[in-house]
């Protein structure tokens, strides 16, 4: 089956010279959840930018959505993240001044099309009927609903979630990741995740762990504890 | 408090002091004309013929722009300067500073920034001072003894002004997210308030009524007194025009949604920028309504006498009209600017949500483009109102006359303005990965 993303030998180094990625490999079929784990700094955010094409890799190759993203132009690979890919984040990344309805439909307006009507996504985070409400009147969790929302809304081949747990308390976590979740296995959508808490990583099918930007392991996801027992091991010998 | 609010901030104070700086120049230079006129070595006959010429009464007038104006100037970019710091005025409450220190502190920040940029902005009144006694000179408006004096008083006035209007303007703002609980005031810098106050929407109908009213008082008076209080017209309108300004440009949002999808966007993100926005509408109309009165007026006139006014007096009015165009144009321009700036993360988001860097920025033209319509449209009524009394009682006319050419330039030039004042930093914001911006 088609990659919706395929890292071959990737690497990241930064101006500094510090090599955030090294010669990193990664294929994620669509309808896979990966969850990506590993110490602060051992490069999962590197990994996730440059398989989105947020950031330009220094070695390898990317292919995104079936698309070799390695030498597309800036503006082909906006449009390529804004027809094929979705993404969540830590901070959200709405625009407060908008409605709820209007942040959805962001796609669309910056010359997109919707795969789904905006009030059919709405309903199905959970956020029917909240449509015409200003986004800065919504709580945490609601905000982040609104923000899977909007990464849905384009039948994307990918979403890409970034600590999209890291500002919620656990029930609220666990919404959000049971709709990433229903997204992979109803969809068919690919969907690569970083994260620090073994309880989100272990929603996924797949876990990947990095260390000092290298793959140390990638298999599939064991039991949360289990999943803090080998992240403890991975710091330990890192440290 | 106010030395972190600096720090973190100083592109936000940099509005307020250049205003500060050139409200202070504009004091400075036209109160060092009146000191010239009164204190030149002239003859009795010389001295005559000057008070005849009405050139001291010009002087005076001149001071008297210059004030209100940098009153109103300054404190409108002070005040919105504030505004951006809500967020963090919320922060210091919540943490307890009570509301009489909050306001203490925001203050001290006004008067920090308008001290020496009001100290910087005397001097370069003295040089402008000096060329445009100069011009005088040179045009025979005034006789070759007229030499260059400085005013006693230049400093202390100009320290006034800045320093009082900043405090004024500083503090108004500062009163809401001052007294608010600060959970509310936390909630609301992250949600802006979209209702426009009850109390703002009746001030800007009264002072747009009564500029009105005044106007059409005038159309009855001598030529002289009309042409004094024509001004007075026109500011109150202007300032009623900034009351009404969220409310003008949300009615002039749907238009946007005339331009397609991004114009939408636009549309609805105006809406909810309208009233930072009107801090820079303020000024924009001010500059534009000024030029279109001047030169509308000094075309008519020539049109229907079909004797072009003297040299001399064109240059006099020229050269007044100009300078208070041009404080108010980079007002405006300070305005637009700070507000880009702050938007700066919003933008990021956009271009992260899949929007290209030549759309999100055709995001960012479309509201230039309809902050310049509003604007315009604002700028006429207001011209229209000032000026047709004033054609009627010196020319006899209802009917102004501009050349097409004038026209086309004035509209060219209110749009260079706007799109300099919000593309270029946009465009220079979004050169950054957008990833660094948003994170």
């Amino acid at each position: 089956m088609e990659s919706v993303v395929s890292l071959t030998s990737v690497s990241r180094r930064y101006p500094r010279g510090v090599l955030a990625l090294r010669e990193v490999s990664l294929d994620v079929p669509a309808g896979q959840f990966v969850a990506v784990m590993g110490a602060t700094g051992s490069g999962k955010s590197t990994l996730l930018h440059c398989a989105a094409g947020l950031d330009r890799r220094t070695g390898g190759r990317v292919r995104l959505a079936g698309r070799d993203v390695t030498r597309l132009r800036e503006a082909a690979l906006t449009r390529l993240r804004r027809d094929r890919v979705g993404f969540v984040f830590q901070s959200y990344n709405l625009l407060s001044e908008l409605t709820v309805g209007q942040n959805v439909a962001l796609p669309a307006r910056l010359g997109g099309r919707l795969a789904r009507p905006v009030d059919e996504v709405l309903e199905s985070v959970g956020l029917g009927g909240l449509g015409r409400r200003p986004v800065g009147e919504l709580s945490g969790g609601q905000r982040q609903r609104v923000a899977v929302a909007r990464a849905l809304v384009t039948g994307p081949a990918v979403i890409f979630a970034d600590e999209p747990t890291g500002a919620l308390d656990p029930t609220t976590g666990a919404q959000i990741l049971g709709l990433l979740r229903t997204a992979a296995d109803l969809d068919r959508v690919g969907v690569l995740m970083v994260t620090h808490d073994p309880v989100a990583a272990a929603w996924s099918d797949r876990l990947v762990l990095l260390r000092d930007g290298e793959v140390v392991a990638d298999g599939p996801t064991p039991q949360a504890e289990a999943i803090a027992e080998r992240l403890r091991g991975v710091s330990a010998v890192a440290a | 408090m106010i030395r972190q609010a600096l720090r973190r901030n100083p592109w936000s104070f940099l509005g307020p002091a250049a205003t500060q700086c050139l409200a202070a120049a504009l004091v400075t230079a036209s109160l060092c004309l009146i000191a010239s006129f009164g204190g030149a070595p002239l003859s009795r006959a010389q001295r005559q013929a000057m008070t005849d010429s009405g050139v001291p009464d010009i002087a005076v007038l001149f001071v008297m722009i210059s004030i209100y104006l940098s009153i109103l100037i300054v404190g409108v970019t002070m005040s919105s300067a504030i505004r951006h710091q809500a967020r963090d005025i919320a922060l210091v409450r919540a943490v307890g500073a009570t509301p009489a220190r909050v306001r203490r502190s925001v203050a001290a920040q006004a008067a920090l920034v308008a001290v020496p940029a009001t100290l910087a902005g005397v001097p370069l009144g003295i040089l402008g001072g000096h060329a445009w006694l100069g011009g005088f000179v040179r045009h025979g408006i005034v006789p070759a003894e007229v030499t260059f004096r400085l005013h006693g008083g230049m400093l202390p006035i100009a320290l006034a002004v800045t320093v009082g209007t900043s405090l004024l303007g500083a503090l108004i703002a500062a009163v809401r997210p001052s007294r608010v609980r600060p959970a509310v005031a936390l909630a609301e810098s992250a949600a802006p308030r979209l209702r426009i106050g009850v109390a703002r929407t009746l001030i800007g109908i009264l002072l747009v009524t009564g500029g009105v009213v005044l106007s059409v008082l005038i159309a009855g008076l001598d030529a002289d007194t009309a042409d004094q209080a024509g001004f007075f017209v026109m500011l109150a309108m202007c300032v009623g025009a900034g009351f009404l300004g969220p409310a003008l440009l949300r009615a002039a949002a749907p238009l946007g949604r005339l331009l397609g999808d991004t114009g939408r966007l636009a549309a609805d993100t105006l809406a909810v920028h309208a009233r930072a926005l009107s801090g820079a509408l303020v000024p924009l109309t001010l500059a534009v309504a000024f030029a279109a009165v001047t030169i509308t007026r000094s075309a008519t006139t020539t049109h229907v006498t079909g004797v072009p006014a003297p040299a001399a007096d064109r240059w006099l009015e020229f050269s007044g009209t100009g300078a208070y165009a041009s404080f108010a144009a980079i007002a405006a321009l300070n305005a637009l600017v700070t507000l880009i700036l702050a938007r700066r993360r919003n933008l990021a988001v956009t271009r992260l949500a899949g929007g290209t860097r030549g759309r999100t920025l055709a995001v960012v033209v479309c509201e230039a483009l309809m902050v310049i319509g509003t604007a315009l449209v604002v700028a006429a009524a207001v011209a229209a109102v000032t000026l047709l009394p004033l054609l009627h009682a010196t020319l006899d006319t209802w009917v102004p006359w501009l050349p097409a050419s004038w026209l086309a330039a004035g509209i060219a030039g209110t749009a260079l303005l706007v799109l300099a004042g919000t593309v270029l930093p946009a465009a220079l914001a979004l050169r950054r990965p957008p990833i660094e911006v948003a994170g």
